[in-house]
């Protein structure tokens, strides 16, 4: 083999063991090889995970490891010693440390931690039963306290799954103290507790020994011989929610879902069948399983996932049939929409254009085999998934799936189709408008930049992870070190907010400016991309001037670091007045903005307000 | 002794086929073969042969030679 076809064999490698450990069910003997081979791949770590708990955890950290890496995230693993959680974070020479883990996963097993919760308390009183199940959350939230202030690291908790046994066999829904009410109260206050804090995740392990089946997860035998805890389903089910909440700390998800129309959102072909022979109705059980299927595409659209239609149809007929038919999917519900009879490649690539979003962050779903491999061969940055034959199977395969996964919805995710329809008007008035300055009038932009702040974290940190074209250093922060930023005197923190004539952008900016010595530098300079092209950049930059050389500094430096996608950015710095100081190879810059020439640059259709509460 | 598993045997403890003698002895001959490993193993056959063995066998077992009497047996009385 030559040198070239040797590094195209290192690069296939992975790929060729992703698919062939995805196809077929990962068994144990399967998910111990995989592991193996993973390994030996050597391949560098997307995320570090410590396990820690008080039951036997490798075997689910090699079936997580395996999981997340075919879906293309390559798990660090450290599993701590058996019930040593507590002193693994408090101790700063324990072995968690010296690993420090992006992800802490915890797992604690009420058999070990409250035995009386699960079998031999039936006999306890009320009050008895109670105190030991706050004595239980009270533990967890002091690990959890213990874990936030030691580490650095994203906290994924597990809740407790309900077992199989009752305490009071028949009589069991009888007390309000059965072990199933108790844990089901403990899970509650522990979803509670960690509702709005954007770095501790709980993880519903509970759901997934169910849907595997209680029984058939508990394995005594297991338990009694080595603490596994969760045995065959049970132990892939728990895994698999654990490695997607760990995937989604690092894989950004899908930002649109492009759907196919007939014998997709319903049954039968507009065109050829009529509205009338359409199946969508109430009462049709074919119909039927096309209703549940938009009413999932709905709830993923609720998690910031934008629908958007293509179909090879008459636009009127289109039309007719979402004016006509009483469905839960109305036009309203798609950010964009392509009827016409272009081949579909083409049209999800005029989608990506019109949202402004990447090809690669497209899920294309179609029922037709061939619609299906021409995208997959035209396109392959775009995930495809092909539809069963039975509609009846559409929900579910789409629920399961992982790309759309986030594990905090911020109030912008809640609101992006209606900011997305927003903005096509904004494009509308941009035709309408005879030049630049007079769409900006009509925009009636009013920018608000202020200090971020807790609340603001998660929404910032989100930013700072999924911007790549207005990006001037894309330097990825965690959650930790954003937080530290905002907290610091040293650093000058600020987000921008924008509204205008069409609706409310929310919060689509922010920068970062180091003011710990005579020479600030701005660290880093964001802007959503929904947002570029409207001067909110310079209103931006003007802040930033003031707020430096009005505490007396002579001068502000700056950086550009160019990636493969930040180009929209590249000149950013020479149009606000920054000379370049240097310039190396490979196209990064420093900047140096004198006192005399820092004056503001105009953006006279805008409207801004700084909220000063630092 | 049964050929497949050899094989499982193999897998579970990252030992080449031949390796795997019916004298091969937990916790001294392979070095994988540790408490952890032995549940591995256990897990592997229980799943290959479709048996279930007593917390008993399982803590009994010490070489290969002894887990296939007790593969043998077990598939025998199914």
């Amino acid at each position: 083999m030559d040198t070239a076809a040797q590094t195209t064999a290192l690069e296939d490698a992975p790929r060729i063991l992703r698919e062939e450990l995805a196809a077929g069910e990962l068994s144990t003997a399967r998910v111990e090889r995989g592991y193996k081979r993973i390994a030996a791949l050597q391949l560098p770590v997307d995320l570090k995970v410590a396990w820690v708990g008080n039951h036997t955890l490798e075997p689910a950290l090699r079936y997580a490891a395996v999981s997340a890496f075919v879906h293309g995230v390559v798990l660090g693993s450290h599993a701590g010693g058996y019930n040593q959680h507590v002193q693994a974070v408090l101790d700063p020479g324990s072995a968690l440390h010296a690993y420090a883990p992006d992800a802490i996963v915890i797992s604690l097993f009420l058999r070990a931690l409250a035995p009386s919760l699960v079998s031999g308390g039936a006999a306890l009183s009320a009050e008895m039963r109670k105190t030991e199940a706050q004595r239980v959350l009270e533990h967890v939230e002091q690990w959890v306290e213990a874990a936030k202030t030691n580490t650095q690291a994203a906290l994924m908790v597990c809740n407790f799954p309900r077992h199989s046994v009752t305490g009071l066999g028949l009589a069991d829904l009888r007390s309000p103290v059965s072990s199933a009410a108790l844990i089901g109260w403990l899970n509650d206050n522990l979803a509670a507790a960690y509702r709005d804090d954007p770095r501790v995740h709980v993880l519903d392990v509970d759901r997934a020994i169910a849907n595997a089946g209680r029984q058939a997860s508990w394995n005594p035998r297991m338990y009694h011989l080595a603490k596994i805890a969760w045995d065959g389903p049970g132990l892939q089910a728990a895994a698999q929610t654990i490695a997607r909440a760990l995937c989604a700390l690092v894989t950004p998800a899908k930002k649109c879902l492009v759907l196919d129309l007939d014998n997709t959102l319903w049954g039968g072909v507009v065109g050829e069948d009529g509205i009338g022979g359409l199946k969508i109705e109430t009462g049709d059980p074919v119909g039927e399983a096309f209703q549940e299927f938009q009413r999932v595409l709905l709830d993923i659209k609720a998690r910031g996932v934008l629908l958007a239609l293509v179909s090879k149809n008459n636009p009127e007929d289109v039309d007719e049939a979402f004016s006509t038919i009483d469905m839960p999917l109305s036009r309203a519900d798609f950010a964009a929409w392509r009827v016409n009879w272009e081949h579909k490649p083409l049209n999800i690539e005029s989608i990506a254009a019109e949202l402004n979003i990447g090809v690669d962050s497209i899920v294309f779903v179609d029922d037709n085999p061939a619609e299906c491999e021409l995208v997959r061969q035209t396109l392959p940055e775009v995930e495809v998934i092909g539809l069963p034959r039975d509609p009846a199977d559409y929900a579910e395969l789409l629920q399961q799936s992982w790309s759309f996964d986030k594990l905090t919805l911020t109030e912008e995710d809640t609101r992006k189709t209606e900011q997305y329809l927003e903005n096509a008007a904004r494009t509308e008035n941009l035709r309408t408008a005879t030049d630049l300055s007079a769409y900006l009038e009509n925009l009636g932009t009013s920018v608000e930049i202020g200090a971020a702040a807790s609340k603001d974290l998660a929404r910032l940190h989100q930013l700072f992870s999924k911007t790549n074209q207005f990006n001037l250093t894309t330097k990825r922060y965690t959650l930790v070190e954003l937080k530290q930023f905002a907290e610091s005197e040293e650093w000058l923190f600020e987000w921008i907010r924008v509204k205008d004539n069409f609706g409310d952008l929310g919060l689509v900016g922010a920068y970062l400016v180091n003011l710990s010595d005579k020479t600030p530098e701005i660290d880093s300079f964001i802007l959503s991309c929904r947002a570029l092209g409207r001067e909110i950049e310079t209103a931006a930059a003007n802040r930033i001037k003031q707020k430096v050389f009005n505490s007396g500094a002579e001068a502000l430096f700056a950086r550009f670091a160019p990636t493969a996608k930040n180009r929209p950015a590249e000149s950013f710095y020479e149009s606000q007045g920054f000379d370049v100081i240097a310039e190396n190879d490979t196209g990064e810059k420093r900047y140096r903005l004198d006192r005399a020439q820092a004056r503001p640059r105009e953006c006279a259709a805008l409207t801004v307000t700084v909220t000063e509460n630092h | 002794m049964n050929e497949q598993l050899r094989s499982v045997i193999a897998d579970a403890l990252d030992l080449e086929p031949a390796e795997v003698t019916p004298e091969l002895t937990r916790g001294s001959d392979a070095v994988a073969w540790d408490s952890m490993g032995h549940l591995r193993l256990i897990t592997a056959v229980e799943e290959t042969f479709d048996i279930r063995l007593s917390m008993d066998e399982i803590e009994g077992i010490t070489t290969a030679a002894e887990l296939d009497g007790c593969v043998t047996t077990h598939t025998a009385n199914k």
